[in-house]
């Protein structure tokens, strides 16, 4: 609600948002979007009436105000206009707009601590303004109810009550005349017209008291009329204790955010012509060579080049454990190294940084709205011109019911109460505070959201579809079968390559096999034989670029393996390798380059049907050897098969729970996956052992996934579709809900709705969970704010009185109107601690 | 009704059909935000 665009406006944050568009590239030559701090705002009419002014600026294609950020964001023509001339435009309706000193104007740390400065001002002349209102309005409390009456009272009270009115209330007061000016009505108005209709009658009854008397019957025309400065003096101090606690739960809000943003490190010690600098982080640029030590955070994103260290990256992916960098491995700015000094050639600088992305989609987000909002959105645009109505029938209702004596007095106490109670800032607050925590919150958890709607839709999910490769799965192959022929194995390499492997424990590889898995799990074996066939495959396949070669090196790694460096190495590409290790001719690769080579395959048949059963990529390991008897010239070797490996592209740690926990959640799961049935079947087994998974769809091209999640639609189902961003593309845009699983650096952010940081399904369920908590919340702050309203406004009109005698003060009701603020803002604030 | 009730209910019913004129009528602020809504 709080974030004011106009269709056209959200058509383009929308095209920019997706990067693929011819449209788009050319929209972005001509217009530039900006993003800027405003003071000033007290509601959300303020956001709407900026929006408007700054929309009726030539060369401006679109703006939006964000009340809870205090942000406008302006797409414009830089042919046209000028950001100064856009700041003039706000500053000509009332508000202000902060632009740091010098600099680059766009740097969110810069702008962060501007805006930091701005608020903590704003905070204090609140603060002074409370002070000075409750200073004086103690004693005026004090004198109307002690009864106290001696003569010149009321000019007393009068002197107690003009600062209040004219210094702390000043604020409300300019807001109505600048709404009233644009013919709109707002909190301000309700409360100007209250305290000013309360201060204005008194201070008549004060200087002229013949001219009101007579409303109030004979008893006043002896003792003077009864005067209201207290009403007028409460309201306003209530109203700012209020505001000033609005004011700092706001700041909590978007914490997160900030966190975010302060993330960068103020300096870079980059070197330039061989001399080592320190510089403002802002200046480094492309191509810099940047010089990072133990502690320090990493300024810029780039490519490292020297040394290496652990990087702890939990502030952008959530992952709690540090990450091993070596050179050619890329950091990312905000990040902390934790152990080693190194140094790195920085790629993407200033607003091109991962983290500055990340930030500016999470500020989009928080600004956005969600269709939720419409509802209050609407009712709010009658409200307060409705309320000033009911007041005035209030009012003369009042006066014509009662007799002479009493009707005035109650007449403008009840209508002034109603003014008061019905002020809507709790509406205003509802929806964007928790929008603006819930966002806040997924990307602390690294989980980004796209926008207050995508929330909204991601709460009434019922079907979750997960692609199987990259997804479920690692998406590379991972060694899971290791199977020697032992007899074969006694020979001088084994024997060199892996010394005392003999009774080896056996080793997980990275993967534990749920109990009940046979064919379909991973089979390992506790025997040395099968990790010295791994250590003699590793050092054949070293220089292999081959995915299956690289698992097979990193298994041998994994297992801290002696991996020897091939004297010879041939790759043949659709067989596998030939390589020389120690002196020996290594084989390796499938059953038709055993054939090529001459070596039988008929020891192992039997386990290579099976591996192949159980969809299980395999490798055929061949060595040269002496024949056991006969001629032993080496003219004589014979390649030999000593093994077999079995390759499969393997299930991540934390699928199991994640598919468990959104099982639990309600979630029907579907896996979709291009790859044949039998592979599907056992990956979907091994995750989902209690056949959590409802439905496997095998055997899909890409391009067929998104026409399987259109069925599902089809069929009434709210569906999110899961997939790694790449291939996934047709499918994740025609879901309800696209959620991207890892490769958060890249473009993939721009084209998911929801991007998850970390590589790890357990962050589907979490985004699921907290936009159903949001959506929760979002419900019970509009049901409180409108039930507070349907509620308070027939009570301080007087509804009760006939039946019980209560009739609310205007006090009180100051009191209620600005409690609803707070409790609302209260209530998004628990989704922090989600 | 006294002359005064009668005054307060004449002035009472002209404010408020101002109040709905000048927020809802032609060219207002309200009716051009809900019509944008």
């Amino acid at each position: 609600m709080a974030m004011v665009t106009s269709s056209r406006g959200m058509e383009e944050t929308e095209q920019a948002g997706r990067p693929d568009t011819a449209d788009t590239a050319r929209d972005k030559s001509e217009t530039q979007a900006i993003s800027l701090p405003v003071t000033g705002m007290s509601c959300v009419a303020c956001a709407r009436t900026i929006q408007r002014t700054l929309e009726a600026v030539p060369g401006v294609s679109a703006a939006g105000v964000n009340f809870a950020t205090n942000r406008a964001t302006v797409r414009f023509d830089p042919s046209l206009v000028t950001v100064d001339s856009l700041a003039e435009a706000v500053r000509s309706v009332g508000y202000d707009v902060l632009t740091p000193g010098a600099g680059d104007v766009r740097d969110e740390r810069s702008i962060e601590d501007v805006e930091q400065r701005a608020r903590e001002a704003e905070y204090g002349r609140l603060c002074r303004r409370l002070v000075v209102a409750a200073v004086f309005s103690v004693p005026i409390f004090v004198l109307s109810m002690a009864e106290v009456v001696f003569r010149g009272l009321h000019w007393v009270e009068l002197a107690l009550a003009a600062p209040v009115i004219f210094y702390s209330g000043a604020q409300f007061y300019r807001g109505a005349w600048a709404s009233v000016r644009h013919r709109n009505a707002d909190m301000n108005t309700l409360i100007a017209v209250g305290t000013g209709a309360a201060f204005t009658y008194s201070v008549v009854a004060t200087a002229a008291p013949g001219l009101v008397a007579a409303a109030h019957g004979a008893a006043a025309v002896h003792h003077g009329a009864p005067v209201y400065y207290e009403v007028a003096t409460a309201i306003i101090t209530l109203v700012l204790v209020g505001r000033l606690l609005e004011a700092r739960a706001r700041g909590r809000t978007s914490e997160a955010i900030k966190r975010l943003i302060t993330l960068r490190p103020r300096t870079a010690r980059i070197v330039r012509d061989g001399i080592e600098i320190e510089v403002p982080a802002g200046q480094v640029v492309q191509d810099d060579e940047v010089i990072v030590r133990p502690g320090e955070r990493i300024p810029v994103d780039g490519e490292v080049t020297d040394g290496g260290s652990a990087i702890d990256e939990s502030m952008l992916t959530g992952e709690s454990l540090p990450v091993d960098k070596a050179p050619g491995a890329t950091v990312f700015g905000g990040t902390v190294n934790r152990t080693g000094t190194f140094r790195f050639r920085a790629t993407r600088v200033g607003r091109d940084t991962t983290l500055q992305q990340i930030v500016r989609m999470v500020q989009e987000a928080q600004g956005s709205r969600a269709p939720i909002a419409r509802l209050a959105d609407v009712i709010s645009g009658y409200f307060t011109p409705i309320v000033i109505c009911l007041a005035v029938l209030t009012f003369v209702a009042w006066f014509d019911v009662l007799p002479p004596g009493a009707r005035f007095a109650t007449a403008l106490v009840n209508f002034v109460a109603v003014l008061i109670i019905a002020c809507p800032c709790a509406m205003g607050l509802a929806t964007p505070t928790a929008i603006l925590v819930a966002t806040g919150k997924g990307a602390e958890k690294g989980i980004l959201i796209r926008g207050g709607d995508i929330l909204e839709r991601a709460g009434h999910i019922t079907t979750v579809v997960l692609d199987k490769t990259g997804t479920i799965t690692r998406g590379q192959p991972e060694v899971t079968d290791l199977i020697a022929v032992g007899s074969h194995l006694e020979t001088s390499l084994f024997a060199r390559l892996a010394p005392g492997s003999q009774g080896g424990k056996g080793h997980g590889l990275g993967y534990d096999p749920p109990p009940d898995a046979e064919s379909g799990g991973f089979r390992y074996d506790p025997l040395g034989e099968e990790e010295a066939l791994l250590a003699v495959a590793a050092s054949a396949e070293r220089r292999s670029e081959h995915p299956l070669g690289q698992a097979i090196v990193r298994a041998a790694t994994a297992r801290q393996l002696p991996v020897a460096e091939p004297a010879a190495f041939e790759a043949r590409p659709g067989f596998g390798v030939v390589a020389t290790v120690d002196g020996t001719r290594v084989v390796i690769g499938n059953e038709r380059l055993m054939r090529q080579e001459g070596a039988s395959t008929a020891p192992v048949d039997d386990e290579a049907r099976r591996l192949t059963a159980a969809s299980r990529t395999v490798m055929y390991i061949a060595v040269e050897r002496l024949p056991d008897s006969g001629h032993r010239t080496p003219d004589d070797r014979v390649l030999e098969v000593v093994g077999l490996i079995g390759l499969a592209d393997t299930p991540r740690e934390q699928s199991a729970r994640a598919v468990r926990r959104m099982k639990d959640m309600g979630l029907e799961i579907v896996m979709i996956t291009g790859d044949n049935a039998a592979t599907a079947e056992a990956i979907a087994r091994a995750v989902a052992p209690d056949g959590e998974i409802s439905r496997v769809i095998a055997g899909v091209l890409p391009d067929a996934k998104a026409g399987h999640v259109k069925a599902l639609q089809a069929q009434g189902k709210v569906v999110a579709m899961v997939g790694d961003g790449i291939n996934d593309a047709p499918a994740l845009a025609q879901a309800d809900v696209g959620i991207a699983v890892g490769s958060g650096t890249d473009i993939a952010i721009e084209a998911a709705d929801i991007t998850l940081m970390r590589n790890d399904l357990g962050g589907v369920a979490d985004a699921i969970a907290l936009s159903r908590r949001t959506m929760g919340v979002i419900k019970q702050n509009l049901f409180w704010a409108f039930a507070y309203n349907v509620l308070g406004i027939p009570i301080a009109a007087g509804a009760l009185y006939p039946f019980t005698g209560w009739m609310l003060s205007p006090m009180i009701a100051a009191g209620a109107m600005s409690f609803s603020s707070v409790s609302v803002l209260t209530n998004s604030l628990r989704l922090r601690r989600a | 009704m006294d002359g005064a009730q009668i005054l307060v209910t004449i002035g009472g019913a002209s404010l408020i059909a101002a109040v709905l004129v000048f927020f809802f009528g032609p060219t207002s602020g309200s009716r051009a935000r809900l019509r944008r809504d």
